[in-house]
């Protein structure tokens, strides 16, 4: 019989900017944390894949709601789950994360409602914060009114961690949760699964997890068979 | 403190438990996306009234969050016995708690009627309060003159001397990020200043639509109707986006007719020349024309500069000439996009702790540069003046010499010299294996007719924006 993981004995991997690996964006990271929130004037975040955008926006978030303020987050790669009526009234929240903004970018609609959002928390002093793939100029925008006000704020490129300083990340990780995972299954998970630090760390978690319920270690084999 | 008051404290706790219940249940997307923007607005027998920015989020939250809150608040007083209430009914509004002038921020003059009147979803207020959304940032005193703006700028100052005088409409049109918007703003800020009673009202076309959408939608014509009506400056910002929507520009028609009869102010900006809109009703266009229309020009080299040390100067950074002069030349498309390389530049400034050089903005705008050099080379000037023109890449680069053909080829060789590092013979090369003094005479007679020609005029300009974004 399996057992059963107790909730709150496991504790929860949530992004925050304490987990972010920050490496050469150190300063972008603190710039996001320490000033982002006060300073109000809009940010586009762009990189490659899996340098961890999305962390950071909802890292972003995390901490404005610690702050007790209302941010919401919204992964657009994901927009055939919303209409852009997501973005009504917007204004009344502290902080707009918005994912792969990039993604919707060419639907008249889309763009649309984003210009008008922007405007709008502009106009009431809220934060405005996007990411996408691409720089403010490689975009594909129908409204050049809606590129040329991504391009107003701050513009940070984030940097991707070289392959070592991923595995440094994953093992410093397993450390600070007392997990044993060699080299060999980190170069393993590296190679087989998503190379996105975040997707990596939640892996990582499930790891954790079936490895206490199931007693077993976390090797190669295992990690195949949790995969599978 | 009443029985209330202790019940909201003791709710606030409980809903900030319920939170951390939700954060470890949830995947950190779900819980960002949907429980991040709620609001706990009060709590009485056993009812949690929930706030949620719009009607989209409080309808996903009602079907797939509720009874999960629900379930949670309950198994919370099981354990710990905060309220007598045997079952949780969460009740969900749009709306914002503790609404106050200070965080609206739009409007000063106007601010919203305080109100923690909980409006449960599906039904609406009646009426809306009074917001300018005017920017106070946006004046006359933080506006950068030019030659590119100065027309602009003395229209906009005289309006707001004279608002509903005789240049009414006062209609500015230009490219983006060219201080169109700030103008408006800067006259709808004197006003106020001038007459705090004074109903001003800043909004975007996109917004005039949408609000009489919901207007028509919720049979309230009237209500709407009677907003506009009483303005005494209404400021409209990118008209070109009424093309093509019929409804809406019938009903800003009347508006326009009634505030215009009853001499209030109207100002108006559009991307271009109103007459060349495209779906816009001609009695629009030419009432557009009735007031004062002005231009303003993508800004030359001295305001591109001058608008950086004066952005230094109110961020209180030490810019040397040489170096906003180096970004300025860079960065020619729009004063926006300049704005944003000197933010980008002073926050690499700030990081790093090094002082602003040439060499960290060099660094800092190392993406945005090289994309401009990788932009701007013949070939893409070729390319996009083809396209401009409508006309083969074979055709501009053949020896055909009609003049359908022969002019955009002069200007993209002008373009070329203009924007690129080549030679004269490399550029005549690339146009079809022209001699040198054949670029040189293209250059001088486009240069020439710059002046004489306002068609070859805007081409040119447009082209030099298209390449340069």
């Amino acid at each position: 019989m399996t057992q059963l993981v107790l909730r709150g004995l496991q504790p929860q991997f949530h992004r925050s900017f304490e987990n972010f690996y920050a490496e050469q964006n150190q300063a972008i990271v603190d710039y996001l944390r320490e000033e982002a929130l006060q300073q109000k004037s809009s940010v586009y975040l762009w990189g490659n894949s899996g340098c961890g955008l999305s962390h950071l926006l909802q890292a972003l978030c995390e901490k404005a709601l610690r702050l007790h303020k209302t941010a919401m987050y919204l992964p657009l790669k994901e927009s055939s789950d919303y209409t852009p009526e997501i973005l009504a009234d917007v204004e009344q929240i502290d902080v707009l994360c918005l994912d792969d903004i990039d993604t919707v970018l060419g639907q008249a609609l889309w763009e649309e409602a984003l210009f008008d959002a922007y405007n709008r928390l502009q106009a009431s002093d809220k934060l405005w914060i996007c990411s996408a793939k691409t720089s403010v100029r490689g975009l594909n925008c129908l409204l050049p009114d809606l590129q040329s006000r991504l391009s107003w704020g701050q513009v940070f490129h984030i940097e991707p961690l070289s392959e070592a300083e991923t595995i440094a990340a994953l093992q410093l990780h397993a450390k600070e949760r007392s997990l044993i995972v060699g080299d060999e299954v980190i170069h393993f998970l590296l190679n087989h699964y998503q190379r996105d630090l975040s997707a990596l760390l939640i892996f990582l978690e499930k790891l954790d997890a079936v490895s206490l319920a199931e007693k077993k270690r976390i090797t190669v084999p295992f990690v195949k068979e949790v995969l599978e | 403190m009443s029985e209330q008051l202790i019940q909201n404290s003791t709710m606030l706790h409980f809903w900030q438990a319920c939170l951390s219940v939700l954060k470890n249940d949830l995947s950190d997307h779900h819980y960002n996306t949907w429980i991040s923007p709620l609001q706990a607005a009060s709590y009485k027998d056993g009812e949690l009234f929930l706030y949620a920015p719009n009607q989209f989020v409080a309808t996903w939250v009602e079907k797939h969050f509720k009874a999960k809150i629900e379930n949670i608040f309950s198994e919370m007083n099981q354990e710990s016995h905060f309220c007598d209430a045997n079952e949780f009914a969460v009740v969900l509004s749009v709306g914002q708690k503790d609404k106050s002038p200070q965080m609206t921020a739009v409007s000063s003059r106007y601010p919203l009627q305080e109100s923690n009147e909980f409006t449960p979803i599906g039904i609406s207020k009646d009426i809306e309060p009074f917001q300018t959304n005017l920017n106070p940032r946006f004046t006359f005193e933080t506006f950068v003159e030019g030659r590119s703006n100065q027309i602009a700028l003395a229209a906009s100052k005289q309006v707001s001397q004279d608002p509903g005088g005789s240049n009414n409409p006062l209609l500015i049109y230009g490219g983006v990020g060219l201080g169109k918007t700030h103008l408006m703003h800067a006259v709808g800020n004197w006003l106020l200043c001038q007459n705090p009673d004074a109903k001003v009202l800043y909004l975007h076309s996109e917004r005039f639509v949408a609000e009489m959408v919901k207007a028509l939608q919720s049979n309230k014509m009237e209500d709407f109707k009677y907003r506009y009506r009483q303005l005494n400056a209404l400021l409209i910002d990118d008209i070109q986006f009424f093309a093509g929507k019929g409804r809406s520009q019938e009903e800003f028609f009347h508006t326009f007719n009634a505030l215009l009869e009853s001499q209030q102010q109207i100002i108006l900006t559009c991307d271009r020349y109103p007459k060349e809109i495209e779906g816009l009703e001609e009695r629009l266009k030419s009432r557009f024309g009735w007031g004062l229309t002005v231009a303003v020009e993508p800004p030359e080299l001295e305001t591109r500069v001058a608008i950086l040390m004066n952005k230094a100067e109110v961020s209180n950074i030490v810019l040397e000439y040489d170096v906003a002069f180096f970004i300025a030349k860079k960065i020619r498309s729009n004063v926006r996009e300049l704005e944003g390389a000197l933010k980008r530049v002073i926050a690499s400034a700030n990081f790093t702790g090094k002082p602003i050089s040439i060499e960290l903005v060099k660094e800092s705008l190392r993406d945005l540069l090289s994309l401009q050099d990788k932009l701007v080379t013949i070939e893409n000037i070729i390319k996009t003046v083809s396209e401009y023109y409508k006309i083969k890449v074979s055709d501009l680069l053949s020896k055909r010499r009609t003049r359908s053909v022969a002019r955009p080829r002069q200007l993209g060789m002008c373009l070329a010299k203009e924007l690129t590092n080549h030679s004269l013979p490399e550029i005549g090369e690339a146009f079809g294996g022209r001699d040198h003094t054949t670029v040189l005479h293209a250059y001088r007679t486009i240069k020439s007719m710059l002046e004489t020609n306002m068609d070859v005029g805007e081409d040119y300009k447009n082209l030099i924006r298209v390449l340069s974004t």
